[in-house]
């Protein structure tokens, strides 16, 4: 697959598998281009509260093939706190991969001690929840609900950050990760896919183009819906970064004794 | 200060007056004439107390309400208030002895109330219904509402239906509300579920429009089922919605009573497509595993494989149409594709040996020569079936076969052709279409396969496989 040689990624299987195929893309902060956002994060880092070192963090966030509730999900990044933040994108190469990087995704979720997204409870984890129910991934002593096996480790972002804008009387044209990213990193991104385009994208991709010249295009671009969902999560670590400075406690939920830690 | 500035103030302001302030003129019949500083030089009239009572009262009596002019004279009479003069209808009433016009007319309405409740379920009654709500139904709270309209908006906007019914007649609520249940009703639903679940995963689309309307009686019986389950499903306190008598049947989820049966015929497509691909590209190459003599076929010259509506007609007179179609044909023998997860006994059976077990004949005059049935079932739904399939000259291919040979044959095919399937759209993921094949015969699998979380799933690997029929077709 030339898209894995494009965006540096490597193919895997689904536990050993020879016909459930993925890509997997690995990057570091250092490796990324996107204003101030790796600035934000590295300072982020300095002001871990103690406890939250030697945790399990993520930070999540879909791509999907469509606005509606079925629509099956193609990319997932995770971001995770590991001294470094580093980013881990699953892609499903067709429909049929998609089982693929739900398990993959799923497994790095089993284990977080907290998930951050920015608006995930009405999106990502939602989706996410109601996918892995119907590829039946979920183990027997599991929850069938993603949200709830989660509990008070999932932090979403969005709600926060609504009433911190508002104490703080941001005139933003909306509450969008990219706007806020515009306004409290600094930062533009250049050449991004807009995420309304991404659903016609990986189509493309699936039907593959007529000659080389077009998979040659269309591959180009679905390598940019992955920098896209990597810029996502990035961002996502940064509003994380912005909202715990000023104030706003992310890691209540996750330093309560009520909430049992695994280590 | 101007007068009319005080008249406003003693509007806007509070109707008490200081008793001090108000200086009273009676006349010999007995009306007086209330002065008030700043306000109204002429005074206000009060008619004669007693005189004026039995007015009001007698009005009152008449048409539960007041003339605007007594409303005004009884406002007045607050201020002849030997303690606290107050410009207001409450102390008018106090000064005239009786009851507020509004308490009036309230208690009023609250016979009036009571007698409709009573009327509507006699205390007789309601014991009755009590003891044996089976053989003793009341009427219910709808009924009431439309025979007693005026009397219900005053429950509602009092007390409440609930609190209204339980001071009157305790136990009258839940005895109205209790569903009577026919006592063999609780062993026909779990039955009734079973063929429902069978029906909604062969891709009936079970809504009220469809099952009212249907030519078959077994399933305008369902529909009459469901209907008076609606109003009497066990331990549920409300009218159901047909789709959720359906759905708490069947234990499927709403959206997906919907959406399976469409899933589900989805299914029947995609397998249909499976045979036509493998046909299409054993004759080509010349390479068939599960030897259909697609060789030796009388008429290869021809065009041997037949897909075509007009086609794949046969006459057929066990049904009113008096045609039927095929799935596919194979010089003059019928191609039938089975995905239903329905035992292949009784009157499945019967269907099958009728059409291809007959001799029938198709629409162009040719004889039918038998017919080949692929089964995408587990062995468990056919396997009594077998020998009566044979003997009527129906070969069965039986999905692990299929599965097998279409896998070596797409093998052969995706090797020898890498030229020509290089761009076809989609790209071709061999892999995934084997899997899609197994997934469609296994219950389970199948069952979750057709829901409308995988309907892009089912719609890609149709493409697929359509794809892969047209460069066969096209070679």
């Amino acid at each position: 697959m030339s898209l894995a040689k494009l965006v540096g990624g490597r193919i895997l299987r689904y536990h050993g598998q020879k016909n459930l195929e993925y890509l997997e893309v690995t990057r570091g902060t250092l490796e990324l281009e996107h204003g101030r956002v790796p600035e934000h994060i590295r300072r982020y880092h300095l002001s871990l509260p103690r406890e939250i070192s030697d945790k399990e963090v993520l930070f999540v966030d879909i791509e999907t093939c469509g606005l509606s509730f079925n629509a099956p999900i193609n990319t997932i990044t995770v971001g995770k706190i590991n001294g470094e933040l580093s980013f881990r994108t699953f892609f499903a190469p067709d429909y049929f991969a998609e089982k693929a990087i739900l398990i993959a995704c799923l497994d790095y979720l089993r284990k977080a001690d907290a998930v951050f997204t920015y608006n995930g409870t009405t999106f990502d984890i939602k989706r996410l929840s109601k996918r892995m129910q119907l590829h039946n991934i979920f183990r027997r002593t599991e929850k069938t609900n993603l949200g709830e096996m989660l509990g008070n480790k999932h932090y979403d972002l969005y709600p926060s950050m609504v009433k911190l804008l508002a104490e703080q009387n941001h005139a933003l044209l909306d509450r969008k990760l990219q706007t806020l990213e515009k306004v409290l990193s600094k930062t533009h991104r250049e050449e991004d896919i807009p995420g309304a385009r991404i659903p016609e994208i990986y189509n493309a991709f699936i039907q593959g183009g007529k000659d080389i010249e077009e998979r040659k295009k269309i591959e180009e671009d679905m390598a940019k819906v992955i920098e896209h969902n990597i810029l996502d999560v990035a961002s996502t670590c940064a509003v994380a970064a912005y909202a715990h400075e000023n104030g706003v406690n992310i890691w209540e939920n996750l330093l309560s004794p009520k909430v049992h830690i695994s280590q | 200060m101007e007068p009319h500035q005080h008249n406003l103030e003693f509007h806007r302001k509070s109707k008490k007056v200081n008793k001090k302030d108000i200086r009273i003129v009676e006349s010999e019949r007995g009306s007086k004439t209330i002065f008030l500083p700043g306000y109204l030089d002429h005074g206000l009239y009060v008619p004669p107390l007693e005189e004026f009572k039995n007015k009001v009262l007698k009005q009152l009596k008449r048409n539960y309400r007041l003339s605007n002019l007594y409303w005004m004279y009884l406002r007045h009479c607050g201020l002849l208030h030997p303690t606290h003069p107050s410009r207001s209808i409450e102390t008018g009433s106090e000064v005239l002895g009786i009851s507020s016009p509004r308490e009036y007319r309230c208690n009023h309405h609250q016979k009036r109330a009571e007698q409709a409740v009573r009327r509507m379920w006699h205390s007789r009654d309601v014991e009755m219904c009590i003891r044996d709500p089976t053989k003793h139904p009341l009427p219910s709270i709808i009924q009431f509402k439309r025979k007693f309209p005026a009397e219900y908006k005053f429950i509602r906007e009092h007390d409440g239906m609930y609190d209204f019914l339980e001071n009157l007649h305790p136990g009258l609520y839940n005895a109205i509300n209790q569903r009577t249940v026919p006592s063999n009703l609780h062993s026909g639903l779990k039955k009734l579920g079973k063929e429902l679940r069978e029906a909604v995963h062969s891709g009936l689309p079970l809504s009220s429009t469809y099952l009212s309307r249907s030519d078959d009686s077994k399933e305008r019986r369902w529909y009459r089922q469901i209907s008076f389950l609606m109003k009497n499903y066990p331990d549920s306190k409300r009218r159901l919605q047909f789709e959720e008598v359906v759905s708490r049947l069947t234990g499927i989820s709403q959206a997906d009573v919907h959406a399976i049966p469409v899933g589900a015929r989805e299914c029947g497509e995609l397998a249909e497509a499976f045979v036509r691909c493998y046909l299409v590209w054993a004759s080509k190459e010349s390479f068939d595993p599960l030897n259909l003599n697609l060789n030796h076929l009388p008429n290869t010259e021809e065009r041997a494989l037949k897909f075509d509506r007009e086609e794949i007609k046969f006459k057929f007179e066990h049904n009113k149409k008096g045609y039927a179609y095929a799935d596919g044909r194979l010089g003059d023998t019928a191609l039938e594709v089975k995905v239903e997860s329905k035992k292949l006994r009784g009157r499945v059976l019967e269907d099958c040996l009728q059409r291809y077990g007959n001799g029938n004949h198709w629409n162009d005059g040719e004889k039918m020569n038998g017919a080949i049935l692929f089964l995408y079932q587990e062995p468990k739904f056919f396997v009594k079936a077998i020998s009566h399939l044979e003997k009527a000259d129906i070969r069965v291919i039986e999905f692990h076969d299929f599965q097998g040979s279409f896998a070596a044959l797409m093998d052969r095919v995706l090797k020898r052709n890498t030229e020509l399937l290089e761009y076809t759209e989609p790209k071709i993921n061999l892999p995934a279409l084997l899997n899609a094949h197994h997934t469609l015969s296994v219950e389970e699998k199948k069952l979750n396969f057709s829901k409308a979380g995988f309907r892009t799933h089912r719609k890609w690997y149709l493409d697929m496989l359509e794809s892969l029929i047209y460069e066969g077709e096209k070679k």
